[in-house]
């Protein structure tokens, strides 16, 4: 018994804010809306981490797989799919397509990657407009399909349950010798590649692991909004909001996109209702700001500052 | 028996040949010291070895197979672990984890699991000095103890061929004997093969059973320690003057 009173200390940090957020989610539909958008968040964030806080790659192609999700869901949904099944098919199908895009990318290191995933973004987007697939630039409605079945409690619900998965993968992968290996090519990738780690498969495997609830959460959009399109549901700003997330937070920790996920949000909810119109330019500017002060995010600051809380940031 | 046979190696870099039709062997259970002065090709061989650069032509073979094509990782696998000559630890990891790193996926790669790596881990760590860093960032060590690391990281792999690319270094005198210690410890306790690239003459002098010097790309000679030491072509090399070269072979 001992040992579940260990694990309960040592993950209480993680249980609070997931206990608060089901809390939030049940006081009024304002509330989980922004529920909603806080899980959204941590459940993209925390899929980057594994290959940008573990391997040290900086994704800018990560929504992609919110997109591919999202279409994939509504293809299968306008055939009459469950659309709960059709959100775990958006998910595979997401990996599937992060394994075939990995081949090609995890080839460069760096800048270089960085700066090839970011093209994958348009190049999906336009690929869909241009050759007017799935209804090209107007997408498809689903509202007649899926009009009854809406639930935003289940949807709220679906990512977080998403969220606690990747909690748990993610602390399995940390402790496995991936997480091992992934570390030691994010310090330096020559080193660990003479010191017998294959390189190539680690990071295709952590890609593949990463693009899996992006997708789910794809669909679990397509489902809020009924509106899948490429402007709409293949957007640049989610890449970017996760990055900022993870390095706010504190890259390749447990808890940190969690924490980061969190105080974006409220952070630009604030900016948004006391500067309207000014909130980006603050917004900036603070980012700037709390990386140049705390560039391990805001778990390695704490851990800096109160030597007791260590234990609970993982 | 011979472990590991260089033959005629050639690798340029553009117009610069560094290995020029290089050929050695190195036989089970030596140290061999590779001298040369700088710029001779010494580190760019142990980058063909490992898999670092791929030869322009030339082979490599391992325990009789041709390793000339495998990827770095690969040969690390089949026992063949390296040190860096400018250390390059895992900077964000502790002592230990970067050790587990290349007990994880060394020799033993997929058959131990993250606990055993992680004991097998402390035992090195203690073997090679740095059990009071062990928690430690590595970034946090000095340049002994990263030397030491290099080394440490390169004994995870469970190596049967050790390259050791300058590994003393940087380091103070009485430094220097502790670390020849260990190494003759190493080689003995676990029957590993090294090949030691070393500018300090009197050092390697003492630990090699064998000596191989390059000079220029070219292997310009081979044979045991007191036969290179009077070898006037490497007097030469190293005095840049013949006259000179030519008195201290006689002394």
């Amino acid at each position: 018994m001992e040992d579940v009173g260990d694990a309960v200390k040592k993950y209480s940090g993680l249980i609070l804010i997931y206990l608060l957020l089901i809390l939030l989610s049940l006081i009024s539909t304002a509330y989980l809306e922004i529920v909603y958008y806080v899980l959204f968040l941590m459940v993209i964030s925390q899929s980057l981490n594994i290959i940008m806080g573990f391997g040290g790659l900086y994704n800018f192609g990560h929504a992609v797989f919110i997109g591919i999700g999202a279409y994939v869901f509504a293809l299968l949904v306008v055939q009459g799919l469950n659309p709960y099944i059709s959100m775990i098919a958006g998910g595979i199908v997401s990996s599937a397509v992060a394994f075939l895009i990995g081949i090609v990318v995890l080839r460069l290191r760096g800048p270089f990657f960085a700066i090839c995933t970011l093209s994958t973004v348009p190049a999906v987007k336009y690929l869909i407009i241009g050759g007017k697939i799935a209804g090209g630039a107007a997408g498809i409605t689903l509202f007649r399909y899926l009009g009854e079945a809406y639930n935003p409690y289940m949807l709220t619900y679906i990512l977080l349950i998403s969220s606690v998965a990747i909690t748990i993968l993610t602390l399995k992968v940390s402790a496995s010798p991936l997480g091992y290996s992934l570390k030691a090519l994010r310090e330096d990738h020559d080193v660990a590649e003479t010191s017998g780690v294959d390189t190539t498969r680690c990071k295709i495997i952590a890609f593949i692991i990463s693009a899996l609830f992006p997708g789910v959460a794809g669909g679990v959009l397509a489902f809020k909004i009924f509106w899948v399109m490429p402007e709409t549901v293949i957007d640049l700003t989610w890449s970017i909001e996760a990055i900022l997330i993870v390095l706010l937070g504190g890259s390749g920790t447990t808890i940190g996109p969690i924490i980061g996920a969190v105080v974006y949000e409220v952070l630009k909810d604030l900016l948004m209702r006391y500067f309207p119109g000014l909130q980006l330019l603050i917004f900036g500017l603070l980012v700037v700001a709390i990386i140049s002060v705390a560039p391990e995010g805001i778990v390695g600051l704490l851990k800096n500052r109160f030597k007791r809380l260590r234990s609970f940031l993982i | 028996m011979v472990l590991l046979k260089v033959e005629n190696i050639v690798k340029r870099f553009g117009g610069i040949t560094a290995l020029k039709d290089v050929s050695l062997d190195i036989y089970e259970n030596e140290i061999l010291g590779l001298i040369g002065p700088n710029g001779s090709g010494k580190t760019t061989l142990v980058n063909v070895v490992t898999g670092v650069y791929t030869p322009d032509s030339g082979r490599i073979i391992y325990r009789g197979r041709d390793i000339t094509r495998t990827p770095p990782h690969l040969r690390c696998r089949m026992g063949i672990a390296r040190t860096y000559q400018v250390t390059r630890p895992f900077n964000n990891l502790t002592v230990l984890e970067n050790v587990m790193v290349s007990i994880l996926n060394g020799r033993r790669c997929g058959k131990i699991s993250v606990e055993e790596a992680k004991e097998l881990a402390e035992n090195i760590i203690e073997t090679i000095g740095l059990s009071k860093f062990k928690e430690s960032p590595s970034k946090s060590l000095n340049a002994q103890g990263r030397k030491r690391l290099e080394i440490a990281r390169a004994l995870g792999a469970e190596p049967e061929l050790m390259l050791l690319d300058e590994c003393l270094a940087g380091l103070t005198p009485s430094e220097i004997s502790e670390m020849l210690n260990t190494i003759r410890r190493i080689k003995s306790e676990r029957k590993i093969t090294i090949l030691m690239i070393e500018h300090l003459m009197h050092a390697v002098m003492n630990i090699s059973d064998r000596i191989a010097v390059l000079h220029e790309g070219v292997k310009i000679a081979e044979g045991k320690p007191e036969d290179i030491a009077g070898n006037i072509k490497v007097a030469e090399v190293y005095f840049g003057d013949r006259e000179l070269a030519l008195k201290f072979v006689k002394r």
